[in-house]
């Protein structure tokens, strides 16, 4: 008999927390408890947050209880969402600003619940601009842009308070981190009790523990994105639009928080479209289902150029001590079609067949000292270095 | 912040509750605006500023319009109303005050008992001998013929080969009276009217009196010194300010004596009465009122040194009640309480003959009187509540727009308003000055030129907004938010300004009843502005929204 979502989650949570993966198991089981929107069980996983706070070296305690806590969440039905439906529907859209002057699109694009899409490329080649027309903070010029949220709205106010764009910069705001998560819910009119209960879930999922009496000016940049990630994730938004949320984020935390926002976005019951706008292109390529890179306002699919059973052309980028010539002897007896130096690194472009671990024994067997190497041929990076 | 106002509100309740209890507070003008005197209004004015102050600190914390937190134009209209409601609560701590004030007078001073301390004091006020004067033979207005009968002081005017009475160096002559009534409505001037002595208005006509005969009083007339008999001043009465359609007027040169006969129908009844508790010349009936008017004297902490005997004994002359002594109308020292000049008037020389180490403050109490009266007679929500309502209106609509469009927007609608008013004012001067018709044409021109750019304005906010950039547009939105009333003033203005030009063009008796818009609905146009103001936001928050929910271009 085939496992249910619900039940693989649930047993790769039993699996983290044998292994003692507490850490990333008590995410996980935060996430599964999410799924269940059932607030005595919210307010178990809260009690054992600060339990686990004043304990912190109380592991083999927090297991036990978190897998007391499992047992309730794997007695609560969860309802699974389809999410074969595209939330989001651009055709050709484009944005201009005027004659001559940057010019974004034609785009098409269509943002389904439950994906993450990565929307990477330069400076200046309309990231924030596309961002923003998805969004309605824009005009476009032509195209159209379908929306098909499952909440009915009336008018393009409500349109717009169902499509969450978090922009680079954020806002100031006042008073504590908590009391400024409960101004959002009470704006969606819950009732006081149910929303002290879903703001410190939301805290706790979001790692905020430690810092929910803290105020603007006495949070890291880190952990203000995390604030407006769990304010916005309160508001339960359909489509999620967020530009640079790893800006200011040290190595980790660019992992932890993408981790965290593919799993939320991955929830069973409330799944949400999350594109999100990065420089980081080796984090964002690995949580992505879809990669967008636009260059000079045009938008190349990444894995529409080369399929995914065809091999592509191997495509290495390679940082050694050496001279052009040193590595063009060394690749000599391999397929090498083009080297390219941009003055930092040296970009390697091979035939088909050849193995990228062939490139690796050639390196070794001349003793090159290498400091960097990676294999480009399906990343956007390609793109970048080119 | 609500209910913090209307604790507030209490306290200035009880402020103005307990401000007059002592009731020395009374003895000067106009007690019912002893909130501006006695720092009350510095301290509301204070506690106003802190209390918005503080509000809009906590109000421009959040703004979950600003985050597309999901609302609806009632949601928003609601906004506002409260706004409205805060700033309007913060404002008026006068009311509450006033409130406060009055239910105490109401309490302290019930009707009835001022009825009685009223007739009381002007039962003791002919023994008040203060002023020679008031005791001569010219005060007299009872019994016939004098109700009848006016009395000349003026040397200039008596006709001294009539019969005249001298007291002192004073002449007296008494006249008989001829009248004429006029309507109200008439306007043709007063010429034919000239030289009477005074009138007397009445709901819808005027009566002039005139001098006509001199007439010998002298069987009447006991004596011509000063006397009791004579007196027939009304202490106080707050009758003659009911009925304003009914009033007295003397005319300049004659009124200056007769400054204490505002009512002549009191005056005789009031002599009426005096000279009948002279003849009956009963000493414990006249004792009992100046011992209780000491009594009435004391709780109204009127300033005295009288006590009852010594007064009775001051005032009492049972053979013909001659003004034998005086009483000063205030405390004197001795080196000050005679007239000094070194040419004294007979007059002046008698007061000083007269008068006494007794003295009494009566004209406070005549005061306090009047204070009470007033306050008892105010409407505490009074015209100038429209102020405040007009005031919180603008506030609530200023804040609601910040609130809404945020900053940029509201300081470019203040620029774009004032350059509009500026280029208005320049098209009339250039328009003034190359018309060749002068005067209300002009009027005419300015006041349709802003009509039609407001209207252009009101239209391009109602129905193409979408078609401009958005803070463009949201300058339009806040234009049309804060100049909705006064376009509306404009409307009603122009109406009438028409209405007011073609009543001018109907003959005389007709212009009376004319319809005139504005003169129509009179002082409640406030009241009917104020609400279509209400349901113009209220409408309006959809195009906020929808405002709101534009995208930039």
């Amino acid at each position: 008999m085939n496992m249910s979502k619900k039940q693989e989650r649930i047993q790769e949570v039993s699996v983290f927390l044998k292994n003692r993966d507490t850490v990333l198991g008590f995410r996980k089981l935060m996430d599964c408890a999410l799924d269940t929107q059932n607030l005595s069980i919210y307010k178990d996983i809260i009690a054992l947050t600060d339990w686990k706070e004043q304990f912190p070296a109380e592991e083999d305690e927090l297991i036990e209880r978190s897998f007391s806590i499992l047992e309730k969440i794997s007695k609560e039905p969860v309802e699974e969402y389809d999410t074969s439906k595209p939330i989001v529907v651009a055709s050709n859209i484009t944005k201009s600003y005027g004659n001559n002057r940057f010019r974004l699109g034609p785009i098409s694009l269509e943002l389904k619940k439950g994906k993450v899409y990565g929307l990477v490329g330069e400076n200046g080649n309309g990231k924030t601009t596309l961002l923003r027309v998805l969004a309605k903070e824009l005009k476009h010029t032509e195209g159209s842009l379908d929306y098909g949220f499952d909440k009915r709205n009336n008018n393009e106010f409500e349109l717009r308070s169902n499509l969450v764009y978090i922009p680079q910069r954020t806002q100031k705001w006042y008073g504590s981190l908590k009391d400024n998560l409960k101004f959002v819910l009470s704006s969606y009119g819950t009732p006081p009790d149910e929303n002290e209960t879903r703001v410190l879930m939301m805290i706790a999922r979001l790692g905020l523990w430690n810092y929910k009496h803290l105020k603007w000016s006495e949070l890291s940049s880190g952990y203000k994105m995390r604030f407006e990630l769990a304010r916005t994730l309160l508001r339960k938004p359909e489509v999620l639009l967020l530009d640079e949320p790893l800006a200011n984020l040290d190595v980790l935390a660019q992992q932890v928080i993408l981790e965290d926002l593919k799993s939320i976005c991955n929830s069973l019951n409330h799944p949400i479209a999350l594109i999100l706008s990065s420089q980081q292109l080796y984090e964002v390529e690995k949580v992505s289902d879809k990669v967008i890179y636009l260059k000079d306002g045009k938008y190349t699919d990444n894995n529409g150029t080369v399929s995914k059973n065809e091999r592509p052309q191997l495509i290495v980028e390679i940082d050694a001590n050496c001279e052009r010539q040193e590595l063009l002897d060394v690749f000599n007896a391999t397929s090498l079609e083009k080297l390219i130096y941009n003055g930092g690194i040296f970009v390697a472009y091979f035939s088909n067949d050849t193995s990228f671990s062939s490139i690796l024994e050639a390196l070794g067997k001349n003793n090159m000292d290498v400091t960097y190497i990676r294999d480009i041929s399906r990343s956007t990076r390609r793109f970048f270095v080119s | 912040m609500l209910s913090i106002s209307i604790i507030l509100h209490i306290c200035f309740y009880v402020f103005g509750f307990i401000s007059l209890t002592n009731p020395e507070s009374l003895h000067n003008r106009r007690a019912d605006s002893i909130f501006f005197e006695n720092g009350a209004v510095f301290f509301s004015i204070m506690i106003s500023i802190l209390m918005l102050v503080i509000w809009l600190i906590y109000l421009f914390k959040n703004n979950a319009f600003k985050s597309f937190y999901p609302t609806n134009h009632f949601a928003l209209f609601k906004q506002f109303a409260l706004y409205f409601a805060i700033i309007f609560c913060c404002t008026t701590f006068y009311y509450a005050f006033q409130s406060g004030l009055k239910t105490y007078v109401d309490n302290k001073y019930d009707d009835a008992t001022i009825k009685g301390e009223i007739a009381l004091a002007n039962k003791a006020a002919p023994f008040f001998s203060e002023n020679i004067t008031d005791y001569t033979i010219d005060k007299l207005v009872y019994p016939k013929p004098f109700d009848a009968l006016f009395c000349e002081t003026k040397d200039d005017f008596i006709d001294y080969a009539g019969v005249y009475y001298r007291f002192l160096n004073n002449d007296y002559q008494f006249y008989s009276l001829s009248q004429k009534t006029r309507p109200t409505k008439a306007s043709y001037a007063d010429s034919l009217y000239r030289n009477s002595v005074y009138t007397i208005t009445r709901d819808s006509s005027i009566t002039y009196y005139f001098k006509d005969k001199v007439i010998d009083v002298t069987e009447n007339l006991k004596s011509t010194e000063p006397s009791y008999y004579n007196y027939s001043g009304v202490f106080y009465s707050n009758e003659n300010n009911d009925n304003s359609n009914n009033s007295l007027v003397f005319h300049n040169k004659h009124d200056y004596d007769y400054k204490n006969r505002k009512n002549l129908r009191l005056s005789r009844r009031i002599q009426k009465e005096n000279q009948e508790l002279l003849t009956r010349n009963n000493p414990n009936e006249i004792r009992e009122i100046l011992s209780d008017f000491i009594i009435l004297s004391n709780k109204y902490k009127i300033k005295h040194n009288l006590t009852a005997n010594g007064w009775f004994d001051l005032v009492y002359n049972p053979k013909d009640f001659k003004l034998k002594a005086l009483i000063q109308d205030e405390y004197r020292t001795d080196n000050n309480k005679k007239y000094k000049h070194s040419k004294l008037t007979k007059t002046q020389e008698l007061y000083n003959e007269l008068v006494t180490e007794y003295y009494l403050e009566s004209d406070r109490l005549n005061i306090a009187f009047d204070n009470i009266d007033d306050i008892k007679k105010t409407n505490v929500i009074s015209e100038n509540i429209h102020f405040f309502l007009w005031l919180s209106f603008f506030l609530a609509i200023v804040i609601f727009m910040f609130r809404v469009t945020g900053l940029k927007p509201l300081l470019f609608t203040i620029v774009v308003i004032g350059l509009l008013t500026i280029i208005i004012g320049l098209i009339i001067a250039l328009y003034s000055y190359i018309s060749t018709y002068r005067g209300q044409n002009i009027e005419y021109f300015a006041s349709y030129l802003t009509l039609f750019i407001g209207t252009m304005i009101l239209s391009i906010t109602l129905f193409s907004n979408n078609r401009l950039r958005k803070t463009i547009a949201a300058i339009f939105l806040n234009m049309s938010l804060v100049g909705f009333i006064p376009y509306l003033f404009l409307i009603v203005g122009i109406i009438s300004m028409h209405q007011k030009d073609a009543c001018r063009d109907l003959p005389l008796e007709k212009s009376e009843d004319c319809f005139v818009l504005m003169e129509y609905l009179g002082s409640y146009w406030s009241y009917v502005f104020f609400a279509i103001a209400f349901v113009f936001v209220l409408f309006f928050s959809k195009v906020i929204l929808k405002w709101k929910a534009m995208a930039e271009a």
